[in-house]
């Protein structure tokens, strides 16, 4: 498979996370929209060190990649404890009729 | 094979901070230590922190192959941060929206993000940057959703949350591109490579590198991604609000100055132009959308979107003196934003923060008011207090790089900010009260006193302020 390939499927997976972020309406369905995004760039990140290798740094991607897998699985811990804590004092976690604070 | 061990002896303050991550988490399980003051251990840790900073001079060195870099620049940011957090601790003892019984956690959570903060000053490598913004914002979602008064913070720490870890993910996108684009991470040979590449000046270059601020324009609340700003600030603990209007956004300011230092083999007009804008944008989008607040919380959220939009002027001409006038207004915004918030945290008794409750004020506690009026003129931008002079210099290096419409556009803002700050005023010192007055009898006098304390400074230094540029003149970066 070529470069190109690559860099589609993850620019297929970025747009398809940023038109689930912005349409759905789930809390937990946003978040998976983000991983989603972060993933793409995972993707991205390991095909370029894959085949652009730079001389000095071979590895750069593919550390990378393993940090942001770190990451994104903390950010769901956080993101999921707070999705439950709303739960348990609203009984639902549509994002759209959170709507407690304005002005 | 070379050790990365004899590094470390750079980064005291550092160790330090993860030590004290360490011990705060883990303080439940240790014995002996559940008789222990936590309020006592963290206030000692800062004070090491802040005196193992100072005692490192001003020598500078690229660490843990040039993925960190410490220079005097980092350590006083990193002597500021240590300040703001010890105030926050203050204000946290006159304050009761937060449970007393998760102490040890709360500062467990408030060391993370200063260690995060202080990875964010000395980043020089993207993944630095990405570990750095990450260990600030994880920690301070929880800390918006510990308001126990307020039953919808767990709503505006999930909108933040949300909002974060969206620009996080378009900022990592962002970053996979520059790193495709130059295949290197380090910011020293990025900007090189960038200048060097068959891309450069297309539009992937410029989507790559605005995609790579989205992540740093979060954290310091700039437009587009503002919209988490004031539902966090409102249904945050006052003392978490104080923090988070100052610490992490100078963090983030401190960042994206460190992310242009090395700009110089690419045109820096285009990217002056993207930050300039960004500026504009957030400075007039702040101020308008302040002018119709009710609550002083969120009031004093839209004034630090604007105040983001100010201090992005100073970063906009990316030269050195840029850099020191950011720094000489951070000092003073930090003064007059903490005095703000420790006065509504004494007036309002952390019950209600409606800007209406604070009618007739003045008569009941004179000092306090006075001293919270002095803050929102400087605030405001209004001579001789010490906002003015950090407005002053900043619209000065801008003009004198010749970007007209954004000092006429901040121009203008400064002039539209006074309106909603007075209106404050006005409310406390003319407005007569209808009812009761508050009764301040059970409250600490601590808070006038801090308050008094910021107070003085703003107005010191809005009649001789030498020393503290002086003192900016000190931050260098390399």
């Amino acid at each position: 498979m070529s470069l190109e390939s690559y860099l589609s499927i993850s620019a297929l997976l970025f747009a398809m996370g940023l038109i689930m972020f912005i349409s759905r309406r789930n809390s937990v369905a946003i978040l998976m929209a983000v991983e989603l995004i972060i993933n793409a760039a995972a993707i991205n990140f390991v095909a370029f060190s894959r085949f652009v290798p730079s001389a000095e740094a071979r590895l750069d991607g593919q550390v990378f990649a393993i940090f942001i897998i770190l990451l994104a699985a903390a950010e769901a811990v956080v993101a999921l404890a707070i999705v439950l804590a709303l739960y348990k004092e609203k009984k639902h976690i549509q994002a759209d009729q959170l709507v407690g604070l304005h002005g | 094979m070379t050790s990365t061990l004899p590094y470390l002896s750079y980064i005291p303050a550092h160790l330090i901070m993860g030590v004290a991550i360490l011990v705060f988490f883990l303080a439940k399980a240790i014995p002996g230590l559940k008789n222990v003051s936590p309020v006592g251990i963290f206030v000692l840790v800062l004070i090491a922190g802040f005196v193992t900073e100072l005692m490192m001079g001003s020598e500078s060195k690229s660490l843990f192959f040039n993925m960190l870099q410490v220079d005097s620049y980092s350590r006083f940011y990193n002597q500021l941060f240590f300040i703001i957090i010890g105030v926050t601790v203050l204000m946290m003892k006159n304050n009761d929206e937060m449970n007393r019984s998760i102490e040890w956690e709360v500062f467990g959570l408030l060391s993370t993000i200063c260690l995060g903060m202080m990875m964010m000053t000395s980043a020089t490598h993207l993944l630095m940057i990405v570990v750095g913004i990450e260990l600030v914002s994880l920690p301070s979602y929880i800390l918006v959703a510990l308001n126990r008064r307020f039953s919808t913070s767990k709503e505006a720490s999930l909108k933040y949350v949300l909002f974060g870890s969206f620009a996080t993910g378009i900022m990592l996108y962002g970053i996979s591109l520059l790193f495709g684009l130059t295949g290197t991470l380090q910011l020293k040979s990025l900007w090189p490579a960038l200048a060097a590449s068959p891309n450069f000046g297309t539009p992937i270059y410029y989507i790559a590198i605005i995609m790579t601020l989205a992540g740093m324009s979060f954290k310091i609340a700039a437009v587009p991604f503002h919209f988490w700003c004031p539902d966090a600030y409102q249904a945050a603990p006052t003392p978490i609000t104080a923090f988070l209007s100052v610490a992490p956004k100078v963090a983030g300011l401190a960042l994206i100055m460190r992310f242009f230092a090395d700009h110089v083999p690419v045109q820096s007009e285009q990217l002056s132009m993207i930050v300039s804008l960004i500026a504009m944008i957030t400075m007039t989008l702040g101020n308008f959308a302040a002018l119709r607040q009710k609550d002083i919380k969120r009031l004093l959220a839209y004034s630090s979107i604007s105040h983001a939009g100010f201090l992005l002027m100073g970063i906009a001409v990316m030269n050195e003196v840029g850099r020191q006038y950011v720094f000489f207004y951070i000092v003073i915004y930090a003064l007059m934003n903490m005095g703000a918030f420790m006065a509504i945290i004494y007036l309002s008794q952390g019950r209600n923060f409606e800007i209406k409750s604070f009618a007739g004020l003045i008569k009941s506690k004179p000092v306090m008011v006075v001293g919270f009026t002095i803050c929102l003129f400087s605030l405001a931008g209004l001579p001789p207090f010490g906002g003015f002079v950090g407005k002053f210099y900043l619209f000065w290096v801008v003009i004198e790089k010749g970007f007209w419409a954004l000092a006429a556009v901040a121009g203008v803002n400064s002039v539209v900010s006074l309106y909603y700050y007075v209106g404050v005023i006005k409310t406390m010192i003319i407005d007569e009260r209808e009812g009761q007055m508050p009764d301040f009898s059970t409250q600490s006098s601590v808070p006038i006193g801090f308050v008094i304390l910021c107070a003085i400074p703003i107005v010191v230094f809005g009649l001789y302020w030498n020393p503290l540029v002086n003192l900016s003149a000190l931050v260098h970066m390399f």
